[in-house]
């Protein structure tokens, strides 16, 4: 039998007639069903990339194409303005740190939850239900619960015999963590605890029988069946490093010192402030390459750890 | 019958208690903090709907007590909510009025709007790449991995100036933007089509099916589960979602878009804490039925796997 690689030309083309050989009905089905994808893949998402590179090289005022909008970046960056931008970076990787923290957290949850801790049945709904059905709803009730008259704050004050603590710059963004900390455990449950229900029963099975206690299991059974789920979670709060805005639109719309990098961009639009749209695209794009080694760094960090299981 | 289904139950409980026995007290310690975490956040819901169930002249007086005495519950809060749930706004400079039923409306029309685009348009794709050979699949396929991997960032003020271009901002024609039919759902769906058997598929070829048929008749039926989980999904999100509406449809604001804009200015537009709350709690009433029925169906379909590209 021949390898491949001496197959002549010919061969190999003929090979691929053969794979790619369809029938009318079948290249027609092909296309009509991959073209609504297709056709907004090429408007939406490739339209905005186009856009976002007109908008991140060209100068509002003057229409000049240049470096304009990345020197004002880079300034911003450097701490040179009074704008608050080296404050948003500052909340946008406390937030990504925030986000790290929680993956290990809620996959250990979901594990106590599996493992049919007490309680298990209330854990499950009670943790996950609030984020799911009414992001907005737990963040407006939050916000009237914490604040300076509600009371909790009156609770605060009783127990402590001080003031309520009023919102401000100094623990807004503490304020919008806790929010995002309470709530955030229970957005990635829902997915830990899918995982988790496909590991084979046989493999928990063998375990119990060895008599390995829930620690071991979770060390080594669960976690490394579940490694590319943790994996791939790990990958996407990477991916969103500089993307992570929390609630703040809900709790403070930015104020008290509570601006990240995603959040000023989004205000800038939401203001209708379109002298700022080249800025906020040329912001955007610095932190995009510089998002891209750490996203590979990461990955090839992660998998060095856990190789991928079939199950 | 009776002792019987006694004995079941007590069976049952041994059998929990040697569980929980095994599992060693350390282990079910730690079991207490997420306990705990969910009793703060039913607590918090638990408090909401007090409210919403407060007096209103009693509410203003006792705005910091966390609960109701419940000589002055009032159901009629959620009469109210109703009737003065009015979203006034100036949209290119002329006054506009959106009543309750209208913000449901329109929070219908966009999350139906929104989930139908988003399925079709993912399922159509995945399974064309999944079943299909065809030169370039494989290159969609690692396309759609690597545009998950690398986030460009900044592109809302892009979005909205081509949306803004196309007209398709403040207009329901909006939902044609809606329908991506790559991310994070089409992997999903992706990895469903890929696994299914070809058996029902060639026994159909054979009877002389084509292949719309195929797919419509023979293929989509057994992706019923993992279409209505990742449909719930998105229509909660949709739902919930208050930032796209704000941004993009300022003229057709939903419920959650509503509920954000009148936080800060309840008082002016006439409603007060309780009546505010009550809204609040109707507006997530759909999403909760559709979660409480569906949300084991939605936990055994959906599951993330490796991202392999």
């Amino acid at each position: 039998m021949r390898k491949s690689a001496s197959l002549t030309r010919d061969e190999v083309l003929a090979l691929r007639r053969r794979k790619y050989k369809h029938t009318t009905g079948e290249w027609l089905c092909i296309l009509l069903l991959c073209a609504p994808a297709l056709i907004h893949l090429l408007v939406f998402w490739l339209g905005v990339q186009v856009e976002t590179f007109r908008l991140a090289f060209t100068d509002h005022y003057t229409q000049r194409v240049g470096w304009y909008n990345f020197q004002w970046a880079f300034e911003q960056l450097s701490g040179a303005s009074a704008a608050d931008i080296p404050l948003a970076f500052e909340n946008t990787i406390k937030f990504f740190v925030m986000g790290c923290l929680l993956i290990p957290v809620s996959m250990f949850f979901a594990y106590l939850i599996y493992r049919k801790s007490f309680g298990h049945g209330f854990m499950r709904v009670s943790l996950y239900l609030p984020g799911a059905i009414g992001g907005i709803m737990i963040s407006l009730l939050y916000a009237r619960l914490m604040m300076y008259d509600g009371p909790l704050m009156h609770l605060y004050s009783q127990l402590t015999g001080s003031d309520p603590v009023m919102l401000s710059s100094e623990n807004g963004i503490l304020y919008i963590m806790i929010h995002d900390v309470l709530i955030g455990v229970g957005a990635n449950l829902m997915i830990w605890l899918g995982g988790m229900s496909r590991i084979p029963y046989d493999l928990i099975e063998v375990g119990k029988l060895e008599g390995i206690g829930p620690f071991t299991e979770f060390r080594k059974v669960i976690l490394p069946l579940i490694w590319p789920t943790f994996v791939t979670m790990f990958t996407l709060q990477i991916i969103n490093i500089f993307g992570s805005s929390g609630s703040i639109l809900a709790l403070t719309g930015g104020a008290d010192g509570t601006n990240t990098l995603a959040f000023w961009m989004y205000n800038m639009v939401l203001q209708g402030l379109s002298q700022e749209y080249g800025n906020v695209s040329a912001l955007g794009l610095i932190f995009t390459v510089v998002t891209i080694p750490i996203v590979v760094i990461g990955r090839w960090f992660m998998n060095k750890f856990g190789e991928e299981v079939e199950y | 019958m009776a002792s019987e289904k006694k004995t079941r139950d007590q069976s049952r409980l041994r059998n929990r208690w040697i569980e929980l026995k095994k599992n060693g007290l350390f282990f079910n310690l730690l079991g207490l903090i997420p306990l705990l975490w969910g009793i703060a956040l039913t607590f918090l819901i638990i408090w909401g709907i007090n409210v919403s169930l407060a007096n209103e002249d009693w509410y203003l007086r006792h705005m910091n007590s966390f609960f109701t005495d419940w000589k002055f519950l009032d159901f009629s809060n959620y009469v109210k909510a109703m009737e003065q749930f009015t979203f006034e706004s100036y949209q290119n400079g002329v006054y506009m009025e959106t009543n309750y039923f209208q913000l449901i409306f329109n929070s219908i029309w966009f999350s139906v709007g929104t989930t139908v685009m988003k399925m079709l348009s993912t399922i159509f794709f995945a399974y064309a790449v999944a079943r299909f050979e065809f030169p370039g699949r494989r290159l969609l396929y690692g396309f759609v991995v690597l545009q998950m991997m690398i986030p460009i960032y900044g592109q809302t003020a892009a979005n909205y100036e081509l949306l803004y271009s196309l007209g398709l901002v403040d207009t329901p024609g909006f939902l044609l933007a809606q329908g991506a039919g790559h991310g994070m759902y089409f992997l999903i769906t992706y990895s469903f089509f890929r696994n299914l058997p070809s058996g029902y598929e060639e026994a159909a070829r054979i009877d002389g099916a084509g292949p719309f048929r195929i797919f419509w008749q023979v293929m989509l039926p057994q992706a019923k589960p993992i279409t209505l989980s990742l449909g719930i999904m998105q229509f909660i999100s949709a739902w919930n979602s208050y930032d796209v509406p704000l941004l993009y449809l300022p003229s057709f604001p939903t419920l959650s878009s509503a509920l954000y804009m009148y936080k800060d200015n309840m008082f002016q537009l006439g409603l007060t804490t309780p009546t505010y709350f009550a809204g609040m709690f109707i507006s997530v009433l759909p999403v909760a039925v559709l979660f409480i029925i569906f949300n084991k169906q939605i936990m055994e379909n959906v599951s993330i796997g490796g991202l392999k590209g």
